[in-house]
């Protein structure tokens, strides 16, 4: 569209595009004739649909033109008597060329034109190449017809302008062709600052101009008004919003020329929106942001309700909580197109927990529900359409049953209410542009067959290109212009902004579909009259010429900038049109940096709110160059202290002193939150060691992260366990035995555990799609392998499993055995809860022993520093539960502790090398606490020769026939009195957590482990709450350096000691 | 070659810099080695170009990156306007001029950019939409593969395709198919970097042919076969020698006769493979018999020459024979039982690929944009049109009179396809004028391929194909930095291992003059022992040991006014922190860094660091705004509630949550509205900000509404006050602006720029802060890569003992330009074998990243002006000692090519005990 609007202001017709297409030329040329062509199709084919359609596209100077051209009008005689004057021009298209043409024939035409003399010297880069062109057509026209030209004059000498400015002039000229000498002073005239961004440029510029204003109040007769001021820009996008909002914070009155586009309304967002409904089918994240434009809400809500504020707050709530739910379960698709309800089931992994539902499973419901009638059924009966004014009529109709246009008078009410007239007048516009969109619609396809795909594409961009209508300018305010419009003149002071080497000139790029080289290939085709625009090469060409405008658009004061960085580009330079200048006079460049304390104070002052900031930003450099706050600065504090801004600027300056430290709350508030009484697992203790901070927001204000539908490794790990579990409940039920179980037998009963559970509602999840039985499939192979690992240890190793998920404390409603309570000084309790994954048993020589296993779902090695410090306490407190409760759980008394270990859940791959079952079985061998008891060690592996190491446990038996810990894991054995020291230690370690727990302690510690550099901080998802920052003076890491086990024995032993 | 003109007298250039200037008529290749002052040479060609009558528009300028491209233009520019005042005829000045106004819309870019305008140019040769714009966000177009991924997988496992099923399986772990998507993105983003993706993916079951058996498998025979066959050459070499020096000296009867048998077998084992008897040659190898080397303790002098010049002749020999065993792990029949395996997985790979790059070109076609992929795709399939040129191609070659492209090194095989097209073809009209460095070409990871330099650099020597001119003179550095970079470079760098040997014509050669002589600037080492530190609690970790040497060292020369040359001003004076600069590896120990030296007050400025979004008032402002699109998520919530924006401390957030123990924090603080505390007169007023901001945010562009919030909270003017509240204002004002240019480029609106926030966290992706005031007279950080071009008066190297970090060989997949790709294969029993095209490509890859390793080491060094120091750690300081020094001497082959792998971190081979430069060891 664009082109064929170049083609009609450069006169072309598609005619002109018809090239004989003969074999002769080069093949380049055939290209462009080929290309030429097709437009030429192109536009044939739209001109022809225009004419079927009875369109015309207006071309208001053409019909002007023939009109006047044509001779019968009464009119016409007129004419003659009357004098047009066209100025500001430096050249014409065709189309105004046709106009002044017949115009010179019919009255008298004015034109005047910036020129120096009428003379090219410099061709193409003569400053006033475009206009001494367009002079010598003219002139050459008229001459050509015979017309009289009347007044060929050059303009006078500005008189009333400054001498610097005429050397300004004289200057910018000369230089572009390297001869000037400097004759007269400019300093009093320009002046060229650099900032070091473009906020600092614009709060320099605003600051300056409350300066210029205030100052001009003493000078009668010189009253300086904002409306004299300019401030220019070739970047509205970059500068705009810094204007506005620093413009505001001085309170200065300014006009932005700006036409604000419709793209930005919500109703386009909303009609993108709908239509991504249908072309991505439902996605859970099209139908919030459709939600979420609130242009739609359901009518038994407005019903519900006669508030209109109250419906839609009710409606955003309903859609707060539907999101959430959504995103938990992966809504999207035929969730939201099917009739059935949804039945929301949701399972806490962590806390095994079944969370409650109902009221949320209604109230998503209701949403879903409400979509569905409303929106869902829309696309069928839209797309049944047989006609396309059918389908405009059906669209139309939903909007209304939607109740968009009610929500957008309401937003308007509500606008007006704010006292905001332009916005909303904004929401009256839009709708009334769609509503003309829809009926243009009609008038042009109406009669068509529906074309669902047009339909979007009109609707989609029909809205986006249009502007909205503006509020006419009050009566002093400084005008904010774009540079590149700018004219001599035009304000009495001038300040142009964004003056850097790559704005200025601006690098253009041909981004229509005929190159430049194709222009000239076709201009040379075409007629006299005829002329296709080269727009990049004229922008190119013409900037030094509106260089020259901006120079010269300010009678008293000009002042240029250009800031060092913005964003990421850094160390700008200044425009070479700016740099010529100060080669060649002696200005320099003022570097207009941001405020520093040893600035001149004067330069800076604006208002209160401004100086609230100056202010701030004052205190932290002084701090940080330990220098004190300048008296005058010091003197406009206790100004402003002494002020109506006094609130703001105390909360504001809470900032000098603020601390990222949090503060531990009463010991009562304590209590209240955590209980008198407290309920924990062992991993929420570790939690409290690893980090304090995260503890408290964890448990202490139980925030959650928000839920997202997938496989988490909590879920995985909870998958392991439980089919573990089952595994071996099964074998206990039916009193079977790994060992002497076959192996076609426990891949039967393995397939039928996983079957069972994965039939279980809190994995429905898992049957979601494809993927996801591909997922199962390996999980399930996974765990299979795993229940071999189990079978081949079972083989060799005498610790029978006895019991599985053994529950202490109260878990989710079921209460398990006792556990542990370790009193605590406010009179209360700490209950430890949890499940010990397995306990397996064993006699040697008429001794019971005992040890725990732990199911992990990565590798993990016992470490005793974590251990001392409280990060790794799981396996000594599960040991000394099951030896503390072994009466219930095994049966029996006096019952030795044999160990606590880490299995590790997993399928290994294997290397070539090692392959073969003992190698995989290897792979499963346990790590953890074992009892440094030779006597167990007989237990431990039965199948022992000579010179082997175990595959199970961390022993071997030499060459002597002797059981002994293999060499490398000698630190991993404690002989029962170390193992209880350390038990004793761990209880000591859960008390004192407990107590300063409930004590309202809350520290901002988190763990730093020297060892493998792992920061508690890395995996805190409370990142954002805790804004815990290294860099901060106040802010620490707990470091945990690595100690040897016969170093913390020895601590623990002078403990007990002393 | 042309008639160069006279260098006039006081002409600061050198010979061969006024050679590289005017020297055309040829294609050529100026190799300019670090600090060779390639830049100039570069701009005094174009404007001599320009003075010759040339257009500047008849030049292609190709840069590496955009900064490099403005950098030109505005020498250039400079150049063109003092030849204007120098001009006095007025027909030469008018060309100047007009190249001044052409300058702008020159062809100086950066490749991609010429693409671009090359697609903007002839779109229509390839039926494309000129309507697009670029997809210039990472996470963008993450999100976007991700989508289109996720529907291909889907439909994928769907449609029971058994061999995907496998495939998937392959590269999955235990629990989740993660791997398996990697293993599609990696070879998406590699066969993008070939000319001809389509025909690469297609190729790469090739190499798992089996019909001609193991021997007459294309891998085997040209990678793996030359390879034993090189190996064993060494080995048998070494053996003969040894062998002759044992029977020179007598009475080593034992060592004679083991070391016969050894050749022999060896001798035989050789014959089996170059005969191709691959399963003669297998058991040979699993029989070989090495027996125990004899000891010589009765002869003091037989046993030192058995010791220092048979055994670790014989030893090395040995372990290379060993090696060998890396390509014959498994007994042929299984190798090809294994690729017949293998093969329909990669089969499928590719095809799951080509589908997959097809699904997301026509989404990115529904979208009307296009990748940086694109660009150079697209431009080559323009320019080459069927294969032999087109329109463009033509138009281009005719317009251009040269075509100038910088860092050369730094091509990769597509780019180099581009400029096929737009030079003359023909070599004796040869246009195509290339610069650059193959020892500085670091960029492997953006797939760039050195060959290509290494190339035309062997040919070019012979003149074949072009000329090349090679400037070695360095005007950066102190002889002393030169000196010590050449010997490192003697010592490891041949053409096997850095792809050009390191002789007479890539010496650098001390070319600045004025620096004044002194002895402090012989370059120092610095080792941290790990095992003698007293007090272990102090520090235990060697990267933190290593910091505390580097910041007492910079202490000490800062407080001691250690005197550097400056050049600007010409004479010495006093350090500052600003000359220092600490070169990392990676950008890991960043925070250690700040750590360290937050400890000992030194000013420290980390440069190309991505963590805008880690910022705290950033994330307190997308906390706020994620609450605004849901308040129903506890964790911004509360984020919200503790920052300055309401300003509530941990006891009153207690409160607030016992207003309703359980459900959204969110619940809990609307109860709690309704108390009449003044607690709840504060949360009321937040309250009410709240929804007025969630009503707005519906209507209001998203910058708008950050600016309003700002304005109501005055949360800009706080923070300004903080600790480096300057950085944080810029952070906040920035944000603004991103929210602005995002709602234009993309997406609308808070919810959907919420989920993009948030998948940028989710995938790792962050932006760059904002330059703020940049830190002044401050110690800076950077990668090796960011310093690339640069130079800095100190330089210290971090990390030298850090093993090289092979993670990127040690995945299930491993891909090759020329070779393909290599995968493991793993069995029902979830054993993981080593195909023979895996095992090929894997030592090619390893031999290339050491050469990649060593050309960084080169580049690290050669930033420095003054004074290096390289900081690394050992455990004592006699395993320094022994490290330092093993690298080198009898066992000088050991560092080079045979085996490559035994360089395991940058200190380690660098040969210290040849140095007379001998770098001082710092306790």
């Amino acid at each position: 569209m664009e082109l064929y609007q170049e083609f009609q202001l450069g006169n072309i017709s598609s005619d002109n595009l018809d090239f004989s297409l003969d074999n002769q030329t080069t093949s380049k040329r055939k290209d462009f004739e080929l290309k030429m062509y097709e437009i030429k199709r192109i536009f044939a084919a739209y001109e022809e649909e225009l004419a079927k359609r009875k369109l015309q596209i207006e071309q208001p100077l053409t019909m002007l033109t023939n009109f006047l051209a044509s001779e019968n009008s009464q009119e016409m005689a007129k004419l003659e008597q009357k004098l047009f004057i066209v100025t500001g021009f430096s050249n014409f298209n065709m189309q105004e060329q046709e106009l002044l043409k017949v115009l010179f024939g019919k009255s008298q035409v004015c034109i005047d034109l910036y020129i120096d003399s009428i003379y090219a010297d410099n061709g193409p880069l003569d400053l006033f190449f475009d206009p001494k062109q367009t002079y010598h057509l003219l002139k050459d026209f008229a001459q050509s017809q015979q017309e009289r030209v009347l007044f060929d004059k050059k303009a006078p000498q500005l008189t009333q302008v400054s001498a610097s400015y005429l050397e300004l002039e004289r200057c910018f000229k000369q230089t572009s062709v390297g001869r000037y000498k400097q004759e007269h002073n400019l300093d009093d005239f320009v002046e060229i600052w650099k900032a070091e961004n473009p906020e600092e440029e614009v709060k320099q510029v605003a600051t300056e101009i409350r300066r210029l204003v205030v100052d001009s109040f003493t000078k009668e007769n010189e009253q300086l008004y904002y409306r004299d001021i300019q401030l220019l820009t070739l970047d509205p996008e970059l500068y705009y919003p810094f204007i506005s909002s620093t413009f505001e914070e001085l309170d200065i009155p300014f006009y932005l020329d700006q036409d604000r586009t419709m793209e930005q309304h919500p109703l386009v967002e909303f009609i993108h929106a709908l239509f991504a409904l249908d072309d991505y089918y439902y996605r859970t994240s099209d139908v919030f942001r459709f939600l979420r434009t609130e242009l739609y809400i359901p009518n038994d809500l407005q019903e519900e309700t006669s508030d209109w504020k109250e419906a839609r707050n009710r409606f955003r709530w309903m859609v707060d909580l539907t999101e959430n739910e959504a995103l938990a379960h992966n809504f999207h698709g035929v969730d939201w197109t099917r009739q059935e309800d949804w039945h929301l089931f949701d399972f806490d992994f962590e806390q095994e927990e079944i969370i409650e539902t109902k009221s949320t499973e209604k109230l998503s419901n209701h949403v879903r529900n409400d979509f569905r009638n409303d929106i869902v059924s829309f696309f069928p009966r839209l797309k049944s359409a047989s006609s396309t004014r059918e389908a405009i009529v059906i669209f139309y109709e939903f909007l209304q049953e939607i109740g968009v246009e009610k929500q957008l008078l309401c937003w308007r009410e509500q606008e007006l209410e704010w006292g905001n007239l332009e916005y909303a007048r904004d929401h009256e516009q839009t709708w009334a542009s769609l509503m003309d969109l829809l009926d243009e619609f009609v008038e042009i396809y109406g009669s068509d067959s529906f074309d669902f795909d047009l339909f979007k594409e009109i609707l989609s961009s029909g809205l986006e290109n249009l502007t909205f209508g503006k509020i006419p300018t009050a009566i002093d305010q400084v005008q904010i212009n774009s540079l590149d419009l700018t004219r001599p003149l035009q304000a009495k002071v001038t300040f142009a902004v964004g003056l850097d080497e790559t704005s200025f000139p601006r690098t253009t790029e041909n981004k229509s579909l005929i190159s430049t080289e194709e222009r000239q290939q076709l201009n040379a085709t075409l007629q006299e009259g005829q002329y296709l625009k080269d727009q990049t090469e004229e922008t190119i060409r013409k900037e030094p010429f509106v260089a020259y405008n901006m120079l010269l658009s300010a009678s008293e004061k000009l002042y240029l900038s250009y800031p060092r960085n913005a964003d990421s580009k850094q160390n700008m330079k200044v425009s070479p049109y700016l740099a010529r200048i100060l080669n060649w006079t002696n200005l320099s460049v003022q570097d207009h940096s941001s405020l520093d304390l040893t600035y001149e104070a004067r330069n800076y002052v604006g208002t209160y709110k401004s100086l609230i900031r100056q202010l701030n930003g004052l205190y932290r450099q002084a701090q940080e160059e330990k220098k004190t706050l300048p008296v005058v600065w010091q003197s406009l504090k206790d100004l402003l202290l002494a002020s109506d801004y006094r609130f703001l600027a105390q909360r504001v300056f809470e900032s000098q002193t603020h601390r990222n430290t949090p503060v531990n709350i009463s010991p009562e508030l304590a209590e209240q939150l955590y209980g008198k009484d407290i309920y924990s697992s062992i991993s929420q203790i570790e939690t409290f060691y690893d980090y304090q901070y995260d503890y408290f927001l964890k448990f202490g204000l139980r925030l959650k992260e928000r839920e997202i539908y997938g496989l988490n490794s909590a879920v995985t790990g909870e998958i392991f366990h439980e089919a573990l579990d089952n595994f071996l409940k099964a074998i206990f039920q039916e009193n079977l035995s790994l060992t002497q179980m076959s192996e076609e037998h426990r891949q039967l009963l393995v397939e039928h555990v996983l079957e069972n559970m994965f039939g279980q509602e809190r994995y429905a999840f898992m049957q979601g799609n494809a993927r996801m039985s591909f997922i199962r499939y390996r999980l399930k192979k996974t765990i299979a392998r795993v229940s071999w690992g189990l079978k081949k240890q079972a083989e060799k190793t005498r610790l029978t499993p006895v019991q599985t998920e053994v529950l202490f404390g109260e878990i989710a409603g079921n209460q398990g055995i006792p556990g542990l309570q370790i009193p605590l000084s406010n009179g209360g309790n700490l209950y430890l809860r949890g499940k010990i994954d397995r306990i397996d048993t064993t006699t040697v020589d008429g001794k019971p022993w005992l040890a725990v296993v732990d199911y992990k779902s990565s590798a993990h090695k016992f470490d005793i520093t974590d251990s001392y410090y409280g990060l790794a306490m799981q396996l000594l407190t599960y040991l000394d539960i099951a030896l503390q409760d072994a009466v219930e759980l095994i049966g029996q008394k006096n019952v030795h502790g044999a160990g606590a270990y880490y299995f590790h859940v997993y399928d290994p791959v294997m290397d070539p090398k090692k392959t073969g079952e003992k190698e995989r079985l290897k792979r499963y061998k346990y790590d953890g606490l074992f009892a440094d008891e030779p006597e167990v060690f007989e237990a431990f592996d039965e199948t022992l020769n000579k010179s082997q190491y175990s595959s199970v446990f961390p022993i071997q038996m030499d060459k002597n026939e002797q059981l002994k810990k293999s060499a490398k894991s000698k630190e991993k054995f404690y002989t029962a009195e170390e193992m209880n020291v350390l038990m004793a230690h761990n209880r000591k370690k859960l008390k004192e957590a407990a107590e300063r727990i409930l004590s309202g302690e809350i520290k901002m510690n988190p763990s730093y482990k020297m060892k493998d550099k792992r920061r508690a901080t890395q995996y805190s998802p409370f990142h954002s709450i805790s804004a815990f920052d290294p860099m901060l003076e106040e802010n620490d890491y707990y470091r945990i350096h690595p100690l040897s086990k016969e170093e913390i024995m020895k601590r623990l032993k002078e403990e007990n000691d002393g | 070659m042309v008639d160069i003109p006279l260098k006039p007298k006081n002409e600061t250039f050198t010979d061969k810099q006024w050679q590289a200037v005017f020297d055309s008529g040829d294609n050529l290749l100026v190799s300019a080695s670090a600090g060779s002052g390639k830049t100039s040479v570069l701009v005094r060609r174009v404007i001599e170009k320009l003075k010759n009558g040339s257009n500047i528009d008849e030049l292609l300028i190709v840069t590496f990156t955009e900064a490099a491209a403005r950098e030109m233009k505005e020498r250039i520019q400079n150049a063109l306007q003092d030849a204007i005042n120098k001009e006095s005829q007025q027909e030469r000045r008018n060309h100047f001029v007009k190249q001044l106004t052409l300058l702008p819309r020159a062809s100086i870019s950066t490749l991609h950019a010429f693409c671009l305008t090359v697609i903007r140019r002839f779109y229509f040769l390839i039926d494309l939409d000129p309507v697009f714009r670029m997809l210039t966000d990472d996470t963008e177009r993450l999100l976007l593969k991700e989508e289109v991924w996720e529907e291909l997988r889907e439909s994928y496992f769907d449609s029971s395709d058994q061999d995907f099923y496998r495939l998937a399986e392959n590269f999955s772990n235990d629990r989740s198919d993660d791997g398996f998507t990697d293993l599609i993105m990696s070879l998406y983003d590699f066969a993008k970097a070939n000319p001809d993706t389509i025909d690469w993916l297609n190729q790469l079951p090739q190499s798992y042919d089996t019909t001609q058996g193991l021997a007459g498998n294309q891998m085997y025979q040209t990678q793996v076969k030359p390879l034993i066959l090189a190996n064993l050459q060494t080995a048998i070499g070494q053996q003969k020698t040894a062998l002759e020096v044992a029977q020179n000296t007598g009475s080593m009867e034992k060592a004679e006769s083991l070391l016969d048998s050894e050749l022999e077998q060896a001798r035989r084992l050789w014959t089996y493979v170059n005969e191709d008897k691959v399963q003669q040659a297998y058991e040979q190898l699993a029989a070989f018999d090495f027996k125990r080397y004899p000891t010589f303790n009765k002869q003091e002098e037989v046993k030192e020459i058995s010791e220092e010049a048979i055994k670790p002749r014989r030893d090395s020999a040995k372990e290379l024979i060993k090696n060998t065993e890396t390509f014959f792990a498994q007994p042929p029949e299984k190798m090809l039982e294994l690729m017949n395996h293998a093969r329909p997985l990669v089969k499928k790979m590719g095809e799951v690929t080509l589908n997959f790059i097809e699904k997301y070109q026509k989404r990115k076609q529904v979208k009307g944009v296009l990748d940086f992929n694109d660009l150079e795709h697209f431009a080559l399939d323009i320019l080459q049109g069927n294969g032999e040129g087109s329109e463009a191609s033509e138009y281009y070659r005719d317009r251009f009179e040269e075509v100038l492209v910088d860092e050369y090194q730094d091509t990769n095989r597509l780019q180099e396809a581009i400029l096929f097209w737009l030079c003359n073809p023909e070599s004796e009209y040869g246009n195509l004028y290339m610069v650059g460095d193959v020892k500085q070409s670091i960029y492997a990871f953006r797939l760039a391929d050195p060959t290509l330099f290494v190339d035309k650099y062997s040919a070019f020597a012979h003149e074949e194909g072009g000329r090349r001119i090679i400037l070695a003179e360095n005007f950066r550095s102190r002889k002393e930095v030169l000196q010590f970079t050449n010997l490192v470079f003697e010592q490891l760098m041949d053409e096997t291992v850095g792809q050009i040997p390191y002789d007479e014509d890539a010496q650098l050669v001390p070319g600045f003059s004025s620096f004044p002589a002194s002895e402090n600037f012989n370059t120092e080492l610095l080792l941290y022992e790990k095992e003698v530190e007293e007090d272990p609690t102090v520090v235990d970790d060697k990267t933190e040991g290593e910091l505390y040497l580097v910041a007492l060292k910079i202490k000490e020369l800062v407080e001691n006014k250690f005197m550097i040359y400056d050049k600007k001003q010409k004479e010495n004076r006093p350090i500052t922190y600003d000359d220092i600069v600490l070169l990392t590896p990676t950008r890991k120990n960043n925070l250690v860094i700040m750590d360290v030296f937050k400890q000992f007050q030194i000013p420290l400025e980390v440069n190309d660091a991505q963590n805008y979004f880690q910022a705290t008032e950033v994330q307190t402002m997308i906390s706020l705004l994620e609450i605004i699109d849901n308040p129903y998520q506890d964790i911004p919530f509360v984020a919200v509630l503790r920052s300055a924006i309401v300003g509530l401390n941990e006891e009153e957030l207690a409160k607030i949550r016992l207003a309703q123990k359980e459900g959204y924090y969110y619940e809990a603080f609307l109860s709690y509205l309704k108390n009449q505390d003044e607690l709840s007169v504060r949360l009321r007023s937040f309250h009410e900000q709240l929804e007025s901001w969630r009503s707005l945010a519906r209507r209001r562009a998203l910058s708008e509404l950050i600016w309003t919030i700002y304005q109501e909270t005055a949360y800009l003017d706080y923070v300004i006050g903080l600790a480096s509240g300057r950085q944080r204002y810029a952070n906040l004002v920035a944000l603004a602006h991103r929210a602005e240019s995002y709602e234009q480029s993309s997406f609308r609106g808070l919810y959907q720029f919420i989920r993009f926030v948030e998948k940028m966290q989710e995938k790792d992706k962050d932006l760059a802060e904002p330059l703020a005031l940049s830190q002044e007279n401050a110690v800076r950080v950077m990668t090796i890569h960011a310093s690339k071009g640069l130079e800095f008066p100190v330089v210290f190297l971090l990390d030298m003992t850090k093993q090289f970090n092979y993670s990127d060989l040690t995945t299930r997949y491993i891909f090759e330009e020329k070779l393909g790709a290599g995968i493991q294969y793993i069995d029902n029993e979830q054993v993981c074998y080593d195909t023979l095209p895996y095992q090929a490509i894997k030592q090619q890859r390893i031999k290339k990243m050491l050469s990649e390793e060593m050309r960084k080491l080169y580049v690290a060094l050669t930033r420095a002006e003054q004074k290096l120091y390289l900081v690394g750690s050992y455990k004592t300081k006699e395993e320094a000692l022994k490290n330092l020094g093993e690298s080198f001497g009898p066992r000088k082959y050991s560092i080079r090519s045979c085996t490559p792998i035994k360089r395991e971190s940058q200190f380690n081979g660098l040969g210290w005990n040849d140095l007379d430069a001998a770098p001082r060891y710092a306790e």
